[in-house]
């Protein structure tokens, strides 16, 4: 009959205990080096996307004053590149009657899909000059504003008389229609039919609101 | 760097650098009135070293040196009346701000449109230490502020240098050689004093070369 020494009870599952601490220390210096690569990786993306934000404002800075024409926008945004930028313009100052002072302020964003509720954000901004050319009227007439027109000619006449005469509105002084605004010594009347008439009565019509020249 | 260095010496290191830049939109009496993106609240006051005012003509800005506490305007409408001049106040009204004391300081007023500016001024000073007697130490200090230890053990060859062109670096520059400045070297040398039954003290450093990429 063999026996088995005792000692083998005692030291049952030993090296298998050692394997076990082994491992999770393994696991543990394992996950400590995962989180020290991924904060680092982390943090070497946001600075990057920091970057690009901040690259995205200034183009969409230039963009803006390269393509600025006419009326000053409010704001724009335009996508560029993987971010969006959002240019705003706000008058400061009117400095004459042609030029105006404004600043420019672009915001570059630039969202992560694993934080989209916090992209990385930069803002630059800019003074600018905004200079109007003056208007050159080479059309006959020209309407610069809501209550001005201005004629090519100096000595053009917008006044609301009749220069017609009956040889080149035949119909123009007989009454076929009762009630309706006729043209009294060239003068339009106010009111009537809007019906549209032929000749001179028509354009007198139509002109009789005075019109202011430049 | 042009006006980028106002003390340039081998233990001594002062620069300015703008904080925020101004467009005047309007002036009452000896008033600016203007606007600060984010308002008074996205501007560090404390480190305001100075003012300066840029002529337009010939792109060349004058400093003076002031407080914030100096040139800070109160009272007024600085909103309204940038808004009389053409400004667009909407929801921002709170950022439209009054600065003062520029007829003191230059003589005469900016007018609206012209253009003024916030800097600082940063010194870094090479001095016996506070921390450490019988040592030097690296000071640093905004304008009008108290200089702040914040390196100690530095050795007495630890200096700034200076490149004006060329590869050159050299300890000291003229005041009108500053806007000529293209790089400058830190010499950072530290000692370390010997343990207890040591014969010499320990020394070690390194020095960097900074470029300045925007000089023309």
């Amino acid at each position: 009959m063999t026996r088995k020494p005792s000692f083998d009870r005692d030291r049952g599952g030993f090296v298998l205990a050692v394997v076990v601490m082994m491992l999770f220390a393994i696991s543990v210096a394992g996950a400590a080096g995962y989180l020290v690569v991924n904060s680092e990786f982390a943090m070497a993306k946001y600075a990057d996307e920091g970057a690009e934000a901040l690259a995205v404002a200034r183009a969409g800075m230039q963009r803006f004053v390269s393509e600025q024409i006419g009326v000053v926008g409010d704001s724009v945004t335009y996508a560029i590149g993987g971010g969006v930028a959002m240019v705003t313009s706000r008058k400061m100052a009117a400095q004459d009657s042609v030029t105006d002072l404004y600043y420019l302020r672009a915001e570059g964003t630039v969202s992560d899909v694993f934080a989209p509720a916090s992209p990385a954000r930069r803002i630059v901004g800019a003074y600018a000059w905004h200079h109007r050319r003056p208007l050159r009227h080479w059309a006959a007439l020209v309407a610069a504003s809501a209550t001005a027109v201005y004629a090519q000619n100096a000595g053009g006449r917008i006044d609301g008389v009749d220069q017609n005469t009956a040889a080149d509105c035949p119909g123009g002084k007989r009454h076929e229609h009762p009630g309706r605004d006729r043209a009294h010594d060239g003068r339009s009347a106010v009111g009537g039919s809007a019906r549209r008439q032929p000749g001179g009565q028509d354009m007198a019509r139509r002109l009789h609101r005075p019109v202011r020249l430049g | 760097m042009d006006d980028g260095f106002v003390v340039a010496g081998a233990r001594t290191l002062t620069v300015r650098s703008p904080m925020v830049v101004f467009a005047v939109c309007d002036r009452q009496g000896n008033n600016l009135h203007v606007y600060n993106d984010g308002g008074e609240n996205a501007l560090d006051v404390t480190e305001v070293g100075g003012v300066g005012w840029l002529n337009q003509a010939t792109g060349v800005w004058s400093y003076r040196s002031a407080t914030w506490s100096y040139v800070n305007g109160t009272g007024g409408s600085p909103a309204a009346s940038c808004a009389g001049n053409g400004a667009d106040t909407a929801w921002v009204a709170s950022a439209f701000h009054r600065l003062r004391r520029f007829n003191l300081l230059y003589g005469s007023m900016p007018n609206a449109g012209d253009i003024v500016m916030l800097f600082r001024e940063t010194t870094y000073k090479v001095q016996a230490s506070a921390l450490e007697p019988g040592t030097l130490g690296l000071f640093r200090g905004t304008y009008g502020q108290p200089l702040v230890e914040f390196a100690t053990g530095i050795d007495s060859t630890a200096k700034f240098q200076y490149r004006t062109g060329g590869s050159t670096y050299t300890d000291t520059i003229t005041s009108a050689s500053l806007g000529n400045i293209d790089a400058v070297r830190i010499v950072a040398d530290a000692r370390k004093r010997a343990e207890s039954g040591g014969q010499d003290d320990v020394t070690f450093g390194w020095s960097v070369n900074v470029f300045l990429g925007n000089v023309p």
